[in-house]
């Protein structure tokens, strides 16, 4: 830094005046940037924000100075001249001082005296800039078309409680009333938004038109952030969250005012929050309740409202003339090669043709010249069919450069969405590619031509297979008239139709709204624990079916989520709790009852997030590669958890993982979403007391930890900060794409410049310990942690169960079918690990075992029969299994199903009317249903122990972990027995004929019997409808028509004696039934124990680890701890038998 | 629901400060009345158009203005277009004036051309068509042609 002139005396220079011709401020900048300086409380401060932009001022000043004659720098005035008004100078236009005191140095000589009025006059110009920047603010605020409706709302709030208010995008609603309602005097507001992204969006473009960019006046709350403080007024928020304060909390006491805007959306959440708000204003009499919708059937939510006396505020949007082209494909004329050749390649797929839109760009290239400026936005409905426009568009590109080809939609990166709004250059035009993103929920600016498929895919329920459906429809007409609206946005502009004036005709006046193509279960789950008594009254804007909600209501006592008489039970209210899907919310519950969940945790997190491949990572040969020593036999979902493993690996060395997912063709986000869902999971159920706090004992950090930890803190906050006050980011010139390649390298190489934010939170959040931790529960590879968390799964996802077909076996890998309870003909999804390994899935001829004489039926006999259990059905193509684990069936079967169904034998089991199962060894279905009824029973008093705890609020400190890890090493056994068994998917017919509809003989014995064979404390009753009797939960005994194998089996068996295992006593017959009865006398002691007459052997592998009560048969017999006896070879069944004994006994 | 989301970022503010400035901290506690300067709390209405803004200090010298003071009294928001400074530390240009009131006639008055005019001293538009004739060609000049534009 120059201090004083150097050499050259400053005194003698300064006395003759400056002249612009030979001096320049430019030749003394090193001398002359010290008089910028002021001085600061630590350090000197420069009086100007940007040294380098003031600079580039002092040359254009010299310049315009010296071009307009006046190179001699005026002398300068003191304090009492600048007030005088004669003789005319410039400076007394100035309306600032610099304050002389502050300064660092003194200005000396005449030079610095000139350079510091010049500084003045910089100073002052950036002033007007400034007072400038904010009236430009104003102005555009006050030509939205709502700023002339402020005093309308205003009367309208005064004279009612709820206000529409119905305008088109673009007209300012979203951002401007929240402001009217904070001048208006309301001072808590919460406005909803369906998307996340649009909470963030507007809360910073709100905050910036209260001038308040760095307050936080104006706040957003969404899933995973939140930028609320006591001062914020005006509040951002999901409508999802709403419901869930809601839910939470009372009647949103917080707000005086509340926004649901794009009501006209019609998802889910919107139109439940309708309603609930509906109710809210009966409770809540001061709330004022403004709807924001566009104008799309209007109409609807006025009479919606119309006993709260809604007023109706309308805003017209402001939109130029749009023309419109109906242009059918065949109404084209085939004109560009380049379209021709496009639309041959796409032949002989059920991909759509691109050659109508190439056309459409090349009309436009003839009908409008360059120079005219405008963009194109064509609507297709999904992303293959943006790839193959976005594809043949490229190729017509080649030859027409001034083409630029954006694909958009909810799937890109942000970044890659965030480049639609920048600027083509010059006499270029940008074309942007996108779903119905674009059609309401974002706007894109400078579009003068929009082509419109008519297309749009939309995701249906189909109730009655509970699976969802990916399928392609005609739009409806408002959506039509939305796409056609963006044209004229910016000026006038043209729509083309690729289809007839008679089909737009034809189509819906509105789209379906969501509430009749999602699973219901969740939301009503929600209703009833908000304590709405009948969900059936809900004033739904428009109630879906009745009979949807009433299997929905089915579903949710069949998930014990609500009682009979549809009372939230309190593993319903758990559930509802937690936001997720009931499925991976039951997962979770269910764990709980286990003494370790963290990986559980991890695997539900997984399951929650969307699918963190990309498109790229099964399109990519190099992706696959790179992919190919994570994958998991198991199933995607294992795979999925492997590679977060890894991931959380180089997280843990401190290497970069963002280079690492895009090899892998991950998309990194979702690993960030897993780790905080994860963590979210962990709050909640640590809050409820389900889980133990995790990392809370024994894990605190060293002092030499702590100190580096603290080091990183700060760093990672500083960074954190520097990147909170950055500047938006502006919009940038495209650049043209010469080969899609090319850019993506260059994309990939541009990312690593700029700190990833991501990385630093995630940092911030998790030190080395936690890391660890983390890292801990994303390791699957004991095979029992394996087991369990497979029956965890199906626990949430149960009756989501397909068998392959029987045919299977002699097919190949195109042609694997698998079949659900209600939907047969299945395919695994073409990406999955199972599609690709088809054979783990099928039986080895190593597998297949010797049938008895008398089995005649020709399904194959195994030990090794898996089911799948996945999370959901899709149907696109064609309908497909979507994350698929694979599990021994039998017992699966056995622990889950809601309705078993027996013979007398229990040589066959029945399992929810649709599969069957053949037990031809004798005793083994016996011990296979008795173990699982048993298991189950714990399984469940253990949950509801757990949950009665939590609400008679007592503290007792979960004693319950030995009996859990009893448990868990008990299931683990169950699902490594060795039984023998067919299964088969039964038919319609099969059913006819399933039943014996009457008490048998045998039944009738039982009932006789001091206590239930089956589950002790459980009440038998006779089960009307099948015959039989009802005796377990799930469990209904001897209902089943016996079989002619059955029949033939039992005859094969009477001829055989058969001695109780555990006394001396002996039947000459083997009758199942005569050994249940004898069992449940008291002449039956144990005793010396004999061998097993059937004479099979329990080749159960030994299992994986020694607990007190539970020991295998084949390690020294078991000793029984209540009546001190040692047991030898005896079956895992005969054991428990002998347990129950003897707890009954003691 | 509070609990459940991650980050609080509400903190984050004070808790940068704190880390930035740790003796900071002391000195808000005792002094909260020093929380109030950061909100514009003064009515600024301009009397020749629709501009209305709060801004945070009347007067001449600003304490958050790095170097610089008004010859008379401004309106001056606190520059909502930067990130604020840590407490007690000045950033350059960090200010706005937004209006003064007239010399003559006392109105208060934005520093847009269409309402305000400085010659030595700022005039509302009426006052300076009155005063124009005491002023040297070259201001009067100045004035006419924004009198025109506006």
């Amino acid at each position: 830094m120059s201090r004083k002139g150097g050499g050259s005396s400053g005194g003698g220079v300064a006395q003759a005046p400056l002249n612009l011709v030979n001096f320049s401020f430019l030749d003394h900048k090193a001398e002359l940037s010290g008089q910028l300086l002021a001085r600061g409380r630590q350090q000197a401060r420069s009086l100007v924000e940007n040294e380098a932009d003031f600079w580039k001022f002092v040359g254009k000043y010299e310049a315009m100075m010296r071009s307009t004659g006046q190179p001699a720098l005026p002398p300068l005035l003191t304090e009492p001249e600048l007030s005088e008004a004669q003789p005319y100078h410039r400076s007394k236009h100035l309306a600032l001082r610099l304050n002389g005191e502050a300064f660092l140095q003194d200005a000396r000589g005449e030079m610095q005296e000139q350079f510091r009025h010049l500084l003045l006059v910089y100073l002052d110009f950036r002033q007007k800039e400034k007072f400038q920047r904010i009236r430009k603010l104003r102005q555009a605020q006050r030509n939205l078309p709502i700023a002339r409706f402020r005093s309308d709302l205003r009367q309208a709030l005064d004279e009612s409680r709820v206000v529409i208010v119905a305008g088109d995008t673009g007209c300012g609603k979203s951002t401007q009333v929240p402001q009217f309602l904070y001048d208006f005097g309301y001072r808590s507001i919460a406005c909803t938004q369906p998307r996340r992204l649009a909470c963030v969006s507007l809360s910073k473009r709100v905050a910036h038109e209260l001038l308040d960019d760095y307050g936080s006046q104006v706040g957003f709350q969404i899933r995973f952030e939140r930028s609320r403080t006591q001062r914020t007024n005006i509040l951002f928020i999901t409508e999802g969250l709403l419901l869930r304060q809601l839910a939470m909390a009372s009647n949103l006491d917080q707000y005086d005012a509340l926004i649901l805007d794009e009501i006209h959306e019609r998802n889910l959440f919107g139109d439940f929050l309708l309603g609930v708000t509906k109710c809210l204003l009966r409770a809540r009499p001061q709330l004022k309740l403004i709807l924001m919708s566009a104008t799309i059937n209007v109409e609807l939510f006025h009479s919606y409202f119309r006993e709260e006396g809604a007023r109706l505020v309308q805003v017209p949007g402001r939109l130029y003339p749009i023309k419109l082209r109906y242009m059918p494909p065949p109404a084209l004329e085939l004109k560009a090669g380049q379209a021709a050749a496009a639309s041959k390649r796409s032949q002989g797929s059920n991909r759509i043709d691109p050659a109508p839109f190439v056309q459409v760009l090349s009309l436009i290239d003839q009908q409008y010249p360059t120079s005219e400026r405008g963009d194109v936005l064509i609507f297709v409905s999904g992303v293959n069919e943006i790839d193959s426009v976005v594809e043949a568009i490229r190729e017509y590109a080649r030859q027409q450069e001034h083409w630029l080809v954006l694909p958009l939609h909810s799937g890109l990166a942000l970044a890659e969405q965030d480049k639609v709004f920048d600027y083509a250059p010059e006499g270029g035009r940008k074309c942007i590619v996108s779903t119905n993103i674009a059609e309401t929920s974002l706007t894109v600016d400078g579009v003068r031509f929009v082509v419109d498929s008519g297309k749009v895919k939309e995701m249906s329920y189909d109730a009655a297979c509970k699976g969802q459906r990916l399928k392609e429809f005609w739009v409806s007409k408002s959506s039509a008239e939305q796409r056609k609206g963006r044209a004229g946005r910016t000026g006038p502009g043209v729509c083309f139709r690729l289809y007839t004036q008679a089909q737009f005709d034809a189509f819906e006046a509105y789209p379906a709204p969501e509430i009749y193509r999602v699973p219901l279960d969740t939301m009503l789950l929600q209703m009833v624990s908000m304590g709405l008594p009948d969900v059936r009254a809900f004033p739904f804007i428009e109630a879906p079916e009745m009979e949807r909600i009433e299997q929905t209501i089915l579903g949710l006592k069949q998930h014990c989520a609500l009682s009979v008489d549809e009372k939230i039970t309190p593993l319903g209210s758990s559930l509802a709790n937690l936001p997720v899907e009931l499925s991976i919310g039951k997962m979770l519950l269910m764990g709980c009852v286990f003494p370790e969940v963290e990986q559980l945790l991890t695997l539900a997190a997984m399951l929650s997030v969307q699918n963190p491949l990309t498109n790229r990572a099964h399109t990519d040969q190099r992706c696959e590669r790179e992919r190919q020593p994570l994958e998991s036999d198991q199933g995607d979902l294992f795979t999925l958890v492997r590679a977060y493993r890894e991931w959380l690996e180089l997280k843990m060395r401190r290497e970069g993982t963002r280079k690492w997912c895009h090899r892998l063709g991950i998309e990194e986000q979702r690993f960030y979403e897993v780790t905080k869902l994860r963590q979210q999971f962990q709050r909640i159920l640590e809050s409820c007391g389900m889980a133990v706090a995790s990392g809370s004992s024994g894990s605190q950090l060293t002092s030499a930890e702590r100190a580096t930890r603290h080091g990183e803190l700060r760093q990672l906050k500083a960074l954190k900060r520097r990147q909170r006050f950055e500047q938006p980011r502006q919009r940038k010139l495209l650049k043209h794409q010469h080969g899609q390649e090319a850019e993506e390298e260059e994309e990939h190489n541009e990312e690593p410049l700029g700190e990833d934010m991501r990385d630093v939170d995630f940092r911030l959040r998790h030190d080395a310990r936690q890391l660890a931790l983390l890292e801990r529960s994303a390791r699957l590879d004991r095979s029992r942690d394996v087991v369990l968390l497979k029956l965890l799964l199906v626990s949430g996802f149960y009756p989501q169960l397909a068998i392959g077909d029987e045919f299977n076996y002699c097919k190949g890998g195109g042609q694997q079918f698998f079949h659900t309870r209600l939907k047969p003909f299945l395919s695994q999804h073409p990406n999955s690990h199972f599609a690709k390994h088809y054979e783990l899935l099928k039986l080895a001829d190593s597998d297949l075992l010797a049938k008895p004489d008398f089995y005649t039926p020709k399904h194959p006999l195994s030990a090794r029969h898996q089911l799948l259990c996945y999370q959901s059905l899709l149907e696109t193509a064609k309908p497909y299994l979507m994350n698929c684990i694979r599990l021994p069936a039998a017992q699966t079967l056995l622990l889950f199903s809601f309705a078993i169904d027996t013979n007398a034998g229990v040589t066959q089991i029945v399992c929810d009317g649709w599969l069957g199962l053949d037990f031809p060894m004798p005793g083994t279905g016996m011990q296979l249903l008795s173990r699982a009824i048993e298991l189950r029973r714990r399984w469940s008093s253990q949950l509801y122990a757990k949950l009665d705890e939590l609400s008679d609020k007592r503290e007792a400190p979960s004693s319950l972990t030995s009996p859990s890890s009893t448990l868990w090493h008990d299931l683990l056994d169950f699902m490594a027995l060795d039984v023998a068994y067919a299964i088969r998917r039964l038919l319609p017919a099969d059913l006819k004929r399933l039943y014996s509809h009457q008490a048998a003989s045998a039944a009738t014995r039982l009932m006789e019997l001091p206590a239930n064979p089956f589950a002790p404390d459980y009440a038998m009753t006779a089960n009307e409808e099948k015959g039989g009797l009802n005796v377990s939960e799930h469990v209904v005994y001897g209902c089943l028509v016996e079989q002619q194998w059955t029949l033939a089996m039992d005859t094969t068996l009477r001829s055989e004696p058969w001695q109780c295992t555990r006394c001396n006593f002996q039947l000459e017959e083997f009758d199942v039934l005569e050994q249940l009865v004898h069992q449940q006398q008291q002449q039956c002691r144990p005793s010396r124990a004999k061998a097993s007459p059937s004479g099979k052997t329990d080749k159960r592998p030994p299992p994986t680890t020694t607990s007190s009560s539970s020991s295998s048969a084949s390690t020294g017999g078991y000793f029984c701890e209540t009546c001190k006896t040692r047991l030898r070879q005896l079956s895992q069944i005969d054991i428990l038998r002998h347990r129950r004994q003897c707890t009954k006994a003691s | 629901m509070e609990a459940d989301d991650d980050f609080v970022l509400d903190n984050e503010a004070a808790e940068i400060e704190r880390l930035d400035l740790p003796a900071a901290k002391e000195s808000k506690a005792s002094n909260p009345e020093e929380e109030d300067e950061r909100i514009a709390r003064i009515d600024f209405q301009c009397s020749g158009c629709d501009m209305h803004e709060l801004v945070h200090y009347f007067g001449r010298e600003p304490p958050f203005a790095l170097g610089i003071k008004y010859p008379e009294d401004n309106y001056v928001m606190r520059d909502p277009f930067q990130a604020p400074p840590p407490r007690w530390q000045a950033k350059p240009e960090f200010y706005i004036a937004l209006g003064a009131k007239c010399s003559r006639c006392s109105k208060t008055v934005c520093k847009d051309p269409g309402c305000s005019f400085y010659y030595t001293a700022t005039f509302c538009l009426p006052c300076g068509r009155e005063e124009l004739k005491n002023w040297p060609v070259e201001a009067q000049a100045r004035l006419r042609k924004q009198l025109s534009a506006s």
